[in-house]
């Protein structure tokens, strides 16, 4: 099978899914020339009317994807930086998630957000932060956090057919990663977790980039304890159903995610887990998140931010 | 040295004309230049003080911030209705003050409400807006200078100001307004957003000057019947089918046909009737009144309008008194140069 | 667009219409039958009535908070009795009760209005933005007031559309009053028109008390955005003759406002105005104006019956709400 890169992936999608519903258009700073090269050569094939670069005003990217979506359009929303939807916040959480809602049901509001998240890049606190948790806490936002060039194609494509709004993470480090990606159409269903490697130790729950970083440590264990690593792929809706079939099985679990650890995705889960299969634990869940702090820069980045050790360390830990 | 008034009209270039038509936009920041610019000319001519119209964009104040000149600007003691009635009010108010004349910035409009006024105080209307016909289009500092010659008192009034004749409309006996340069009767019902744009609803138009060279409704009598001013006739122009159709500029950018029924000159002495009722009375091209279906309102021209400042006279005039030049020897700096001292 | 008697007559019935439902909410309000809150158009219902009396059915508009849409509906069409019964929370509201105050109407392109001040803007760009991709000459109104115009999001979106000349037509409702802040407090300069040459696009302000004035600039301003000429500001100066939000007092600042000056402010209520001209062109006879005040106040009553009789929403509703 052939294999490209993450980033070649999502280029794939919108390409695809712009090709095949004309009322799908990308809208953006930057997004021509593409900051990351997610959306290049798009302009050309699709003209400016559909990859629209628009000055920097993230309120009225996301505001105006809110809108056109209402009124029947499929936009995808590219804020470049997960980090920037701080600026567009009401136009993400208030509008985009709530209004099918507020309206009754009568209108849907059919957008994503594509934006590029996580730090060890060193660009500091305001261009590496995962908004994770944010977006799970509010009811109405689908989260989408692919790992593998397979799944952020996948991916890409049902959520731009999905009628909900749709926030689409992809890690800044995941970039240049090759996988196997068919040259066939194929989407992936959200609410559906992978299980990326099979064990009977532990259940390591981990998302995005963090699922490369298990991998490697998982393998290293290999031998003395057997870990069995589950992607969500999407934390919204979220597939716990596979997570308690692997907690069934190891009575160990780990979460690791990227995002702040208080109150974030590993207190969701591990919560859950707690509630819904408190017997079957012969350990208390443990969390491996970024530190109860903002990301540093630089060198001093490594120390906020999930590692190896930490992840090798939580692990063994419940083997004691 | 008399004091002298200015009364800015912080309201035009904002209109539909905007939307319809192609008016430069003479925005407040530009106006307050203007001012800056007076202020300043009228300063070194010595003029000590001035009054000014209040408004909601301070023009007044802020014209002055930072010019640190020894004139002193005092607003008005009058309360803002936001109105055109706030432009008559003021000109009252410095007419009682003894102003030796009035600047304005503004269109006819803006000077049709202070000549309602202003009584026999000379005005000196500048104008902000290319829809105008009335005011010159003069530098601000120029003005600002032949104001001062004005209120320094040194030339008589004979040679610097002439009459401008003025339209009255007539209703019951008694007067019910006046205009400057047009009067026109249209078919809108409503005054709304004021100005004149749709030729369709034009009926009768009344002229104290009829020009090709201007634009408005004075360019429809320039085309028909040429009437410079000073003429101290009027021009009566009944639009329908008849005589001529004549392509005429109403506003900027805005040319269209109108049909002339007929047209008729006429002097002081006279009065006429408007034709039409009911209808919607338009004067110095802004929609203000209804007449309505059993009302008789007649127009005359009174050659008594208010007194205008002939800039060019009055800077010509002032070269020869010599009010802005001195013997080296009494040079005290080039402000002093005008302290009005005749050869 | 000449304005003929029977748009005038179309007019002076939304207008009339406006100001006896707006009356109906505040009663309604004080009776413990709306829950939740309401922002009265009393003395303001002119811009919102003549900004939309004349758009089309697919226009989209985006209605100002004060008057909870009602003036805003009165000229779009559709039917009102929705949005009294969701401010009672019945299931028959326009969402069902789901908000308890959003008057979305979808069909009359209305698709509700945010608790946030300032909303208004980038959604009427995402309108506009439709509009322009359907190529079918629609235009988007976005009503605001002259509050909104310190939110950053009012800029973001003036700029966006005037670039991308979106036909969209800005109607800013300037009542002088931004909650307890007046409007001199608020920002530097006098009209808020001003704004609209910082982005290349017209200005003009009209009286917002004057139904037909706003109507003819409304038009104006809708008919270049069709043409595909772009966005304008249309300003209206309007008055509030209550307090921003029933119930609250009417604050200046940290002082109550002057009951002499909003006396003053009442005689220009723009009903009586608009109405007193049509009789006196003899375009409305005294027993029509009666007629139609019968007529509202036949569907005020009728309106306000059907509120108390229909019933609550389940809370079934809430399952399955969340997602399309």
């Amino acid at each position: 099978m052939r294999q490209i890169m993450y980033l070649q992936a999502i280029n794939e999608a919108l390409n695809e899914e712009m090709k095949r519903d004309d009322k799908v258009f990308i809208i953006g700073e930057s997004v021509q020339g593409s900051a990351f090269n997610t959306t290049a050569g798009l302009v050309q094939k699709y003209g400016v009317d559909r990859v629209m670069d628009t000055p920097i005003a993230e309120s009225g990217i996301a505001g105006a994807a809110v809108g056109a979506a209402m009124a029947g359009y499929r936009p995808v929303a590219d804020l470049m930086f997960a980090d920037f939807m701080y600026c567009c916040a009401d136009e993400v959480f208030l509008k985009a998630a709530m209004w099918h809602f507020m309206h009754a049901k009568k209108v849907n509001v059919p957008l994503v957000f594509k934006a590029c998240i996580g730090g060890y890049a060193r660009l500091s606190n305001e261009h590496s932060r995962c908004p994770s948790a944010m977006v799970m806490h509010h009811p109405g936002l689908k989260l989408v956090q692919p790992s593998t060039p397979y799944d952020a194609k996948g991916l890409m494509k049902t959520a731009i057919r999905d009628d909900n709004p749709v926030c689409f993470f992809y890690h800044k480090m995941l970039l240049p990663l090759t996988g196997d990606v068919p040259e066939e159409e194929y989407t992936i269903p959200f609410g559906v977790a992978e299980v990326k490697k099979e064990g009977t130790d532990v259940t390591v729950v981990a998302t995005s980039f963090q699922v490369h970083q298990v991998l490697a440590v998982a393998a290293e264990l290999e031998g003395r304890i057997s870990v069995e690593v589950i992607d969500p792929r999407t934390l919204e809706p979220l597939d716990m159903e596979t997570i308690l079939k692997s907690v069934e099985k190891t009575g160990r679990v780990v979460i690791v995610d990227e995002d702040t650890e208080r109150c974030g995705v590993g207190a969701e889960i591990g919560m859950q887990i707690v509630e819904k299969a408190f017997d079957l634990l012969d350990a208390p869940p443990k969390r491996v998140c970024s530190g109860n702090m903002p990301i540093p820069g630089a060198s001093l980045e490594q120390y906020c931010l999930p590692s190896a050790q930490k992840i090798k360390a939580a692990i063994e830990s419940l083997m004691d | 040295m008399k004091p002298v008034g200015i009364i800015a009209n912080p309201a035009s270039g904002k209109d539909i004309r905007r939307l319809v038509a192609f008016g430069s936009v003479f925005d407040n920041n530009e106006k307050t230049n203007i001012v800056k610019r007076l202020l300043m000319a009228m300063d070194s001519v010595g003029v000590e003080k001035v009054y000014f119209m209040p408004d909601y964009f301070h023009i007044g104040p802020r014209a002055m911030d930072d010019l640190g000149i020894a004139l002193e600007l005092e607003l008005l003691d009058m309360r803002l209705g936001g109105t055109q009635d706030d432009s008559t009010r003021a000109a009252k108010i410095m007419n009682d003050l003894g102003v030796a004349c009035i600047v304005t910035l503004g269109g006819d409009g803006t000077n049709r409400v202070v000549a309602k006024a202003c009584a026999d105080t000379p005005l000196l209307p500048i104008s902000t807006g290319t829809n105008n016909v009335f005011p010159s289009m003069v530098e601000g500092t120029l003005a600002g200078l032949a104001a001062g010659v004005v209120a320094s008192n040194n030339l008589p009034l004979e040679e610097t100001t002439r009459r401008a004749p003025r339209l009255e409309l007539w209703r019951d006996g008694e007067l019910a307004d006046i205009a400057l340069v047009d009067v026109v009767v249209s078919a809108a019902s409503f005054t709304a957003t004021r100005a004149v744009w749709d030729a369709s609803t034009i009926l009768e138009i009344f002229l104290t000057r009829a020009e090709p060279n201007h634009i408005g409704f004075s360019a429809v009598g320039g085309h028909i019947c040429p009437l410079p001013p000073g003429s101290g006739k009027g021009l009566h122009i009944l639009i329908g089918p008849g005589e001529r159709r004549v392509r005429t500029p109403i506003a900027p950018g805005l040319i269209c046909w109108l049909d002339i029924a007929s047209h008729r000159v006429f002097g002081p002495g006279e009065e006429i009737a408007v034709s039409h009722s009911p209808a919607m009375i338009a004067l110095d091209g802004e929609r203000e009144f209804g007449v309505a279906k059993d009302q008789r309102l007649t127009v005359r021209i009174n050659l008594e309008g208010p007194l205008v400042v002939d800039i060019d006279r009055v800077l010509e005039g002032a070269c020869q008194c010599a009010l802005f030049v001195c013997d080296q020897e009494n040079q005290g700096g080039s402000h002093e140069a005008g302290k009005g001292r005749p050869a | 667009m000449k304005l003929e008697k029977e748009d005038l007559l179309k007019l002076y019935r939304n207008l009339a219409r406006a100001r006896v439902l707006d009356q109906l909410a505040i009663k309604m309000l004080s009776e413990g039958k709306f829950m939740g809150f309401y922002h009265s158009a009393f003395g303001g219902e002119a811009p919102g009535v003549g900004g939309t009396t004349f758009l089309r059915q697919d226009d989209y508009i985006y209605p100002h908070h004060r008057g909870h849409g009602i003036p805003h509906a009165c000229g779009k069409g559709g039917d009102l009795q929705p949005f009294f019964a969701e401010h009672c929370g019945k299931a028959t509201g326009t969402t069902k009760g789901m908000t308890g105050f959003h008057g979305c109407d979808p069909e009359h392109g209305m698709y509700g209005g945010g608790g946030t001040i300032g909303s208004a803007f980038p959604l009427s760009v995402g309108w506009a933005l439709a509009a322009k991709k359907n190529g079918r000459g629609q235009v988007s109104v976005c009503f605001f007031g002259d509050g909104s115009m310190g939110r950053g999001t009012f800029h973001e979106a003036m700029n966006m559309a005037a670039n991308w000349k979106l036909p969209v037509v800005w109607v800013c409702e300037n009542n002088g009053m931004g909650q307890y802040v007046p409007i001199k407090d608020a920002y530097p300069l006098d009209d808020i028109a001003n704004m609209a040459s910082a982005y290349g696009i017209p200005g003009v302000v009209v009286d917002g008390q004057d139904v037909v004035a706003v109507a003819e600039a409304v038009v104006a301003a809708v008919e270049r955005a069709r043409e595909g000429k772009g966005p304008s500001l249309i300003e209206c100066k309007c008055l509030r003759f209550r307090s921003h939000a029933e119930g609250i007092p009417d604050w200046y600042h940290a002082e109550k406002r002057s009951e002499e000056e909003v006396k003053e402010l009442m005689k220009r209520c723009p009903v009586a105005l608009y109405r007193n001209r049509l009789l006196e062109q003899g375009l409305l006879t005294q027993e029509d104006a009666e007629r139609i005040d019968r007529e509202l106040a036949e569907e005020a009553a009728e309106i306000e019956r059907q509120c108390d009789e229909a019933p609550f929403p389940d809370p079934s509703v809430l399952e399955n709400a969340v997602y399309a």
